[in-house]
């Protein structure tokens, strides 16, 4: 997670909510995640949050390209699980053609509602076998289960990825970072 | 952003519905209008229905051909209204208003009950109930109780391959064959056959080849029988509409929620909004999971984390004796032990 410069362009309301993203980026202490995980950006949507964060602009590029940004933009919630641009990097998300290929993949990453990082670990925590199920927008699941600390996400095609860091969340939704794309290729 | 000032929320509001955000006045009376549209839609909508629709994918037709203005075979609807609206009944936690509406279509029952799982106009809409709170800054909401299981309130899942050649690959005039390689890229290493990766598991199985934002379904001799214009591909947004494909009609609920606005079309679990003069996609307005949440069964597969969206959150907690999840618009009030889906809730933004 990072704080990038652009996001201090973005107005009144987001200069107001720019010191607390500015003070998770700057430390990974447990504390800053805490209060990370309390802090909500009421006033912002998924597609804001994916906007201003740097290194997520390869998703972001996806929104745009597959028409989902206004969707994202919109009241009803959706929690994204965000390829950060490592994750990206191999799928050249600039490529021309193929946006029926990106709109599944982007599909896959989304799931219905407002999930948060505590959410998650609550509901693995209080589950039998440490692992929780969610649907995602693919009509397919997606496993979550935790590892040490870290917690991670997977398909039922074998594809998984780590949650990086808590995520940002909105006031339509909540935007996750993963370190890898769900979707076999 | 622009959305946060009240000012600016009402183009928010028609465009794709307002953000609830509890105890942030901001917005919160556009809200409130919203929710006495959604009221007055509903009642436009409800009773002297039809009772029509057949079973299975027959169904799915009937639901493309009803007029609008049909909506069959439902039952008592009952309703509890709170006539607070916006902005001058700040705080006033009173004046609910009751109010019974009774469809003229009592006796009539519907057709194919529970084994039409995809039209959703053919059934009872149970007992529900409108309930608002008196402070504006309360979404308005619907309870939905009892043994709804025949609701019409559902989605349907999916519409259906179309039957033939889609227009690129026709205009070819080789026979409706399928091209000789398809194309390579880092997004498409190869032949994408698997529907489950398309977001299209519920399909029936068969041989497919994807081409140029079509899958295409092949039968004897590789030729192409049919096709699933796709997300993204065909169905992008500035595309023309395919002629009669898709279902231009949800439950007003949605229509309101997802502020789909006058003209749209559903396939595939995706909402999309179009242009209504040129039929171009102008939007995806709306994807849905289509998964069947009723009241009186378990909750579906998929939903262990709790969900509820930001602005209902500090009313839908998950606490001993209840559960809550969200899915397509509503939230559910679960059952922890029994995991039966107790009451539907509808939110309006």
């Amino acid at each position: 997670m990072s704080a990038p410069a652009s996001r201090r362009s973005r107005g009144i309301a987001l200069t107001l909510a720019a010191p607390v993203l500015l003070l998770v980026s700057a430390c990974g202490s447990e504390e800053a995640v805490e209060q990370a995980d309390t802090e909500v950006l009421a006033d912002q949507t998924v597609r804001d949050l994916l906007r201003q964060d740097d290194t997520l602009s390869g998703t972001a590029t996806l929104v745009d390209a597959t028409g989902m940004a206004e969707m994202l933009g919109a009241a009803p919630s959706y929690t994204l699980l965000a390829p950060n641009d490592q994750a990206l990097a191999a799928l050249a998300a600039g490529e021309e053609g193929d946006e029926a290929a990106k709109a599944a993949l982007l599909r896959g990453h989304l799931l219905p509602g407002y999930l948060t990082l505590e959410d998650i670990s609550a509901a693995i925590a209080a589950s039998e076998g440490g692992t929780v199920t969610m649907q995602t927008m693919a009509q397919t699941p997606v496993t979550f289960t935790s590892e040490g600390d870290a917690v991670m996400v997977s398909t039922e095609d074998g594809a998984s990825a780590t949650l990086v860091g808590p995520g940002l969340r909105g006031g339509n939704g909540v935007v996750l970072p993963i370190d890898a794309v769900l979707k076999a290729f | 952003m622009k959305w946060m000032l009240t000012g600016v929320a009402a183009l928010a509001l028609a465009a794709s519905g307002a953000l609830a955000q509890p105890g942030n006045g901001n917005g919160g009376g556009n809200a409130g209008g919203g929710g006495r549209d959604r009221v007055a839609a509903d009642h436009a909508d409800h009773g002297n229905g039809n009772a029509g629709g057949n079973s299975g994918g027959n169904a799915r037709a009937q639901r493309q051909a009803d007029d609008p203005r049909d909506r069959g075979g439902q039952g008592n609807v009952q309703r509890i209204a709170a006539e607070n609206g916006p902005g001058n009944d700040r705080g006033n936690g009173n004046g609910a208003q009751a109010r019974e509406d009774r469809g003229n279509d009592r006796g009539q029952p519907a057709v194919a009950r529970g084994n039409s799982r995809n039209a959703r106009d053919d059934v009872d809409r149970g007992r529900d109930v409108v309930v608002r709170d008196g402070d504006w800054r309360d979404a308005p909401l619907r309870y939905v109780r009892g043994n709804d299981r025949d609701r019409d309130r559902d989605v349907v899942r999916y519409l259906g391959l179309i039957d033939g050649c889609p227009p690129g690959l026709a205009a070819k005039n080789n026979g409706c064959l399928p091209p000789g390689q398809a194309r390579k890229t880092s997004w498409l290493t190869r032949d994408r056959y698997d529907l489950g990766w398309w977001g299209l598991p519920r399909y029936d199985g068969g041989l497919y080849r994807y081409d140029d934002g079509y899958l295409l379904r092949l039968g004897d001799g590789g030729r192409v029988t049919a096709y699933i214009p796709l997300l993204g591909g065909a169905l992008a947004v500035g595309n023309r509409w395919p002629a009669s494909y898709g279902y231009d009609r949800l439950d007003p609920y949605y229509t309101g929620y997802y502020g789909l606005g006058p003209s749209y079309r559903y396939a595939d679990n995706v909402v999309y909004r179009l242009d209504p003069e040129t039929a171009a996609i102008t939007s995806i307005a709306a994807l849905l999971t289509g998964d069947d949440f009723v009241v009186g069964s378990p909750v579906p597969t998929g939903y262990d984390v709790y969900n509820v969206p930001y602005g209902y959150r500090d009313r839908y907690y998950d606490r001993d004796d209840a559960h809550y999840r969200y899915s397509d618009g509503y939230v559910y009030q679960v059952d922890p032990e029994t995991r039966l889906i107790v009451a539907a809730i509808e939110l309006l933004a």
